[in-house]
């Protein structure tokens, strides 16, 4: 099968998961006993019963579910993902304000992770067993462990409130004011326009909360690229290479890593979808306006339509990046073909 | 390859040290832009839109209050006193049906129109019409019209002695009409679009103007010079979003937040700080155990004897502890500041009592009944889910097992709407400052039927109730709410009060002149800094 | 000599050691807790509410004047029960599910895992968050919910390898001796996966503990007044002065998990050429 055929497919199976979560989302928020209504409406607005048929009537909550859903799919395609309830804003206006502050997070996250996983699991490798193998899986296993609301409440409180080295709550400080991003991502904006004191103000606020996101992916990376390499290591080539008397230190350089990395392409994949799940506990700590945070507000107010949204975007992504790995995969790995 | 590693070494400790070298830079908040004065304020704030037709999260008259005039206005000092705001005066017909209100002429907006009764007239109809969530509070008017220039003539269906309490509301509020229709106002709902104007903008005649507003991290308000009132003395107040109170905290204790709102009473407790004052202000919510008086749903609830115990069992003390800054316990359902109070509770813990209304009952050895209450939310610095614990915890001591379901506010809210809870811990705070607010609690009534209690089960309140509604002789309405409140515990009702909080507001010692009213929040035109 | 192999696999697994006794040492704590724990866990004493750690309160006390040791002590009787319950939910039906996938194969198998790629595209903890609205909130439920996020990543490890175990000689014999299909399934193809899938899973026993604390912070797990890990933390959260209201049920999620993981990581050392390709 060719390349492009195989994309092909995946896409398709890729319409077809997207199908079973826009499905599966929708009946869940729907079967809530709670009701939109009550929790976006007071208790007197409520006993008016001219203004909660006005609601009602305004949010399509009269019309039966089947109906419902079929407005919304129809909507969906017409890249309308309807209103928040909440908000009282349009969820791809929401999605689109807390998105980029999210995605600058994960991201970030991710950076940290992959260099101080690649880093760490190729030392650990290298001396297995070793004094030195030991503190670093020490070291991953603690950031796999550690729960990431204590050690952001931890951070706030040594690093915020007993030293001060950094800013509280929120995406930029207080000389930003009102501040309106071109393009979302406030440190491309920055970066754009060269502006030094918005890039330092971001990189300060989106600090901890990327840290503490990245303590468990970093971990799980150490591991993979660890007993990858470890694998590599004993395989036939690289014992002709040492038998051609390179030192254990080219060994590894020069043969191993090569290899010994591919299999942490396909953990950076799955690890910047649960990386965007695990934004839920850090921005709500962190009062960081992200999709995490959007998430959690909406899940307690059954917010249907944000809670919709914010599900679609994350699975997207997730079946974007696992569809990027499996591709990558194929260029980097010569055994797959497909 | 080594290579690699050396760069993949240099990548990381670039990043740790933008990290650690990002360093908090913004210091003091007044200090912006030097010579203007500039109030961060610090609020989980509830509000989501500023559209005065739209908007009825409490926090959000805070802001409407400031950027829109209304006609009449709780004092800011005292806010049993009602002012005239637009109104410059107005009479009330015999059968006090007809309304008949004189604006005042020099009211302009930001927009540069003069404020007439023209633009109240669209105003007020476009409160009606879009049928949004404020729009319940002009369910007294039966019509709205401008007769002059400067003549408002409003029409009651019935008399309504609290329709000027009603009027103070930034539900009321009145903005320039013609702009506004420029901008997707309309007295249609299915065509009004104005939403994300009213968000962003504002086109009133109070001391303020809305000029910025970001969901969830900040709204922001710069002084407005077409004021006709003394101008506001702080050029710029920001309303930051800190969802978390412990973050509140810091924030102001750090300086980076002139007001931290939302303080717990353990939060309070730790401030040893000599820049921050912490001052109470009192308001009118009401925390309560509401119990289901239907017996299919509230079983022994249902019986009266048993709610008497479970009153004897509480430790309102602890209660009052818990809740912090300095409360008090009224009666019942209608909290001090309004007239009519029938004063502070008399019931005080007595575990003795509370076992032999039990045994009376038929319940000597206590039962188990559930009781709803909703996570992580607070409102005054009151957690409902501590009151929950500690209520349970009071119950156990007289055999009585209380269950505590943590629903979800929306899962919560519909269960108590469909009257589905057999108990729940609930608040309420008055739609507007007047007792009248408080009548939802009688049998039939909006709250008096979240636990089934209906006009039959205790028709002589009922009857005060209707009585109350229309009374509009001031001393003879006080004298009947007072006979509800005895009453409503002699029955007893359904509603055990335990505490009225007091709004702890804790502020940089910079700030002066701080006005807080229950109606509008904080005051921000009459404060000042150092 | 077999004393020599425990002291041999103590100095080659020092962190496994480690994991192990602390296991070992929270799962008596558990089973022990009326017996350890100096106060009643729910007891309330509002005289002496907000304590700092003393000789009386090893750990303080709470808002409510609960004394937070006995609270901790307690809570080892909820986390860890949840831990293991989640494990032992999701793998059983996870691998029930993956081995029918990969046994029958075809369509089956296409529609079946099609299914488990739609759960585990779901942000799990998003998901979490709207089960446990819909279903209420208590530790069975909290379970649960928790069992439903997590049981696809069983199923593809069963499935992976069902597929090999498949093609074996085993399986090949009692074919042709003529058994049944749904027979062999049971009896030499799960049977001859099951150790793998074990040890993976309990490799996991520490991310369970953790998601489980992650929901009870959020209020999402256990209704109060349960001495919950995770809502023990958020309760603590709020006033940081009093930092040991959240610090040591903070500190008890860590070390729990930590050790479980120590012990999983050993372990998945032990099988690693076997399982990796299929993680």
């Amino acid at each position: 099968m060719s390349m492009l055929n195989y994309i092909g497919r995946r896409l398709l199976l890729m319409a077809i998961v997207l199908a079973g979560v826009v499905v599966i989302t929708f009946t869940i928020s729907h079967m809530v006993p709670g009701d939109p209504l009550v929790a976006n409406l007071g208790q007197s607005a409520m006993s008016n019963p001219e203004i909660v048929a006005a609601y009602e009537e305004k949010w399509g909550l009269n019309k039966p579910l089947p109906e419902q859903f079929v407005l919304y799919v129809k909507n969906m395609f017409k890249g309308d993902l309807g209103t928040s309830i909440r908000t009282k804003r349009p969820v791809l206006y929401d999605l689109s304000v807390y998105f980029p502050a999210t995605i600058e997070m994960a991201t970030l996250a991710t950076i940290m992770s992959v260099v101080f996983g690649l880093l760490f699991g190729v030392i650990s490798a290298a001396r297995r067993n070793k004094t030195a193998d030991q503190v670093l899986r020490a070291v991953s296993l603690v950031g796999i462990s550690i729960p990431a609301f204590w050690l952001a409440l931890l951070m706030l409180y040594f690093f915020y409130f007993r030293l001060n080295i950094a800013p509280g709550s929120g995406r930029l400080g207080l000389a930003f004011l009102s501040y309106k991003s071109e393009t979302g991502f406030l440190i491309i904006d920055a970066i754009k326009n060269g502006n030094m004191p918005l890039l330092k103000d971001v990189f300060s606020h989106i600090a901890m909360p990327s840290i503490v996101l990245a303590a468990s992916t970093m971990g799980l990376m150490t591991r993979t690229v660890r007993s990858s390499m470890l694998d590599v290591m004993s395989q036939d080539y690289l014992r002709t290479a040492r038998a051609k008397g390179l030192t254990e230190r080219q060994v590894i350089t020069d043969h191993a890593l090569k290899n010994g990395l591919i299999p942490s392409v396909t953990m950076f994949g799955l690890s910047y979808g649960s990386l965007l799940g695990g934004t839920v506990l850090v921005e709500t700590i962190f009062d960081y306006p992200g999709l995490g945070w959007y998430a959690y507000q909406s899940a307690t107010t059954l917010d249907y339509p944000a809670i919709m949204g914010v599900t679609l975007v994350i699975a997207i992504i997730n079946c974007v990046m696992s569809l990027v790995v499996d591709i990558i995969y194929a260029f980097i790995d010569p055994r797959v073909r497909y | 390859m080594k290579k690699v590693l050396a760069l993949l070494l240099a990548v990381a400790m670039v990043f740790v040290l933008a990290a650690c070298g990002g360093g908090a830079g913004e210091k003091d908040p007044g200090e912006k832009n030097t010579g203007e004065k500039q109030v961060v304020v610090g609020i989980n704030a509830d509000y989501s839109t500023f559209d005065p037709a739209q908007a009825y999260e409490k926090s959000s008259r805070m802001i409407l209050h400031e950027v829109y005039q209304t006609l009449f206005r709780f004092s800011a000092e005292d806010d049993s006193v009602i002012e005239k705001d637009l109104a410059a005066d107005y009479t009330i017909s015999e059968d006090g049906l007809t309304y008949v209100i004189t604006m005042r002429q020099d009211a302009k907006a930001v927009t540069g129109k003069v404020l007439d009764a023209h633009d109240a007239e669209f105003c007020i109809k476009r409160l009606i019409n879009l049928k949004g969530n404020p729009s319940f509070l002009a369910d007294p008017i039966a019509s709205v019209e401008a007769t002059g220039d400067f003549e408002l003539t409003i029409k009651l269906k019935q008399p309504t002695p609290a329709i000027l309490a009603i009027l103070c509301d930034s539900a009321f509020s009145v903005y320039d009409s013609d702009v506004a229709q420029e901008n997707g106002a309309t007295l249609d709902p299915a065509t009004d679009s104005a939403q994300a104007f009213f968000d962003n903008n504002s086109i009133g005649s109070g001391p303020y103007t809305l000029v910025s507003y970001t969901p969830n991290a900040e709204a922001v308000m710069e002084k407005s010079e077409t004021y006709v009132g003394t101008p506001a003395k702080i050029d710029r107040v920001v309303f930051k979003h800190i969802n978390d109170s412990s973050m509140q905290l810091m924030s102001l204790q750090k300086g980076d937040i002139d007001f931290a709102f939302d303080l717990t009473a353990s939060q309070l407790e730790t401030l040893a700080d000599e820049n921050i004052i912490v001052r109470n202000y009192p308001t009118q919510d009401i925390f309560f155990l509401h119990m289901n008086v239907d017996e299919t749903i509230g079983g022994p609830l249902a019986n009266p004897d048993v709610r008497r115990a479970i009153a004897y069992a509480i430790d309102y003390e602890g209660l009052r502890e818990l809740a912090g800054n300095d409360p008090s316990t009224p009666m019942n359902i209608l909290p001090s500041g309004f007239p009519g109070y029938a004063g502070e509770s008399k019931i005080t813990r007595d575990l003795d009592k509370a076992k032999s209304y039990l045994e009376k009952a038929g319940y000597p050895d206590g039962f188990s009944f559930d009781c709803g209450a909703i996570p992580d939310m607070a409102t005054d610095g009151i957690a409902f889910m501590d009151c929950a614990v500690k209520i349970q915890s009071d119950l156990k001591d007289v055999g009585i097992t209380m269950n505590i379901q943590s629903d979800e506010v929306s899962v919560y809210l519909e269960k108590l709407r469909s009257a589905q809870y057999q108990a729940n811990i609930g608040m309420w705070g008055p739609d507007y400052l007047d007792p009248a607010s408080q009548l939802a609690f009688m049998p039939g009534e909006t709250v008096g039927l979240r636990s089934n209690w209906t006009v039959e089960m205790a028709p002589e309140l009922a009857e005060l109730t209707a009585q109350a509604k229309v009374e509009t002789d001031p001393e003879k309405r006080a004298e009947i709410f007072e006979q509800i409140q005895i009453m409503y515990s002699e029955i007893p009702g359904p509603v055990i009060v335990f505490v009225q909080p007091n709004r702890a507001l804790a502020m940089s010692k910079r700030v002066q002149n701080v006005h807080y009213s229950s109606a509008y929040m904080l005051i921000s035109h009459l404060m000042d800094v150092e | 000599m077999v004393k020599k192999k425990t002291i041999r696999f103590i100095k080659k697994n020092p962190l496994a050691t480690i994991g192990a006794l602390v296991c070992v040492l929270f799962l008596l704590v558990a089973v022990f807790a009326p017996l350890i724990a100096t106060h009643d866990p729910l007891e309330q004493n509002f005289s002496n509410r907000n304590r700092p750690p003393s000789a009386v309160h090893y750990f303080g006390t709470d808002n409510f004047g609960r004394d937070v040791f006995s609270r901790v002590v307690f809570g080892a009787r909820i986390s860890l029960p949840a831990g293991f319950l989640v494990v032992i939910f999701s793998c059983v039906f996870g691998g029930i599910y993956g081995a029918v996938a990969g046994y029958f194969g075809k369509t089956l198998d296409e529609v079946l895992m099609r299914i488990v790629d739609i759960v585990m595209s779901f942000p799990s903890l998003v998901l979490a968050m709207a089960l446990a609205a819909v279903f209420g909130k208590t530790m069975s439920n909290a379970i649960l919910v928790i069992v439903l996020v997590w049981w696809p990543k069983y199923a593809r490890m069963m499935r992976g390898l069902v597929l090999t175990v498949r093609e074996t000689e085993y399986v090949a014999a009692a074919v042709a001796l003529g058994e049944k299909k749904s027979r062999i399934l049971f009896s030499t193809v799960i049977p001859n996966c099951v150790a793998p899938l074990l040890v993976m899973a309990s490799a996991d026993l520490g991310a369970a503990i953790l998601m489980f604390s992650g929901l009870g912070f959020l209020g999402m797990g256990t209704a109060p007044p349960a001495p919950e890990w995770g809502a023990m933390v958020s309760d603590g959260a709020k006033v940081l002065n009093y930092w040991w209201i959240s610090v040591f049920p903070g500190a008890a999620i860590f070390i729990v998990s930590i050790a479980f993981n120590f012990i999983g990581d050993a372990l998945r050392d032990l099988l690693d050429p076997k399982l990796r390709n299929l993680e």
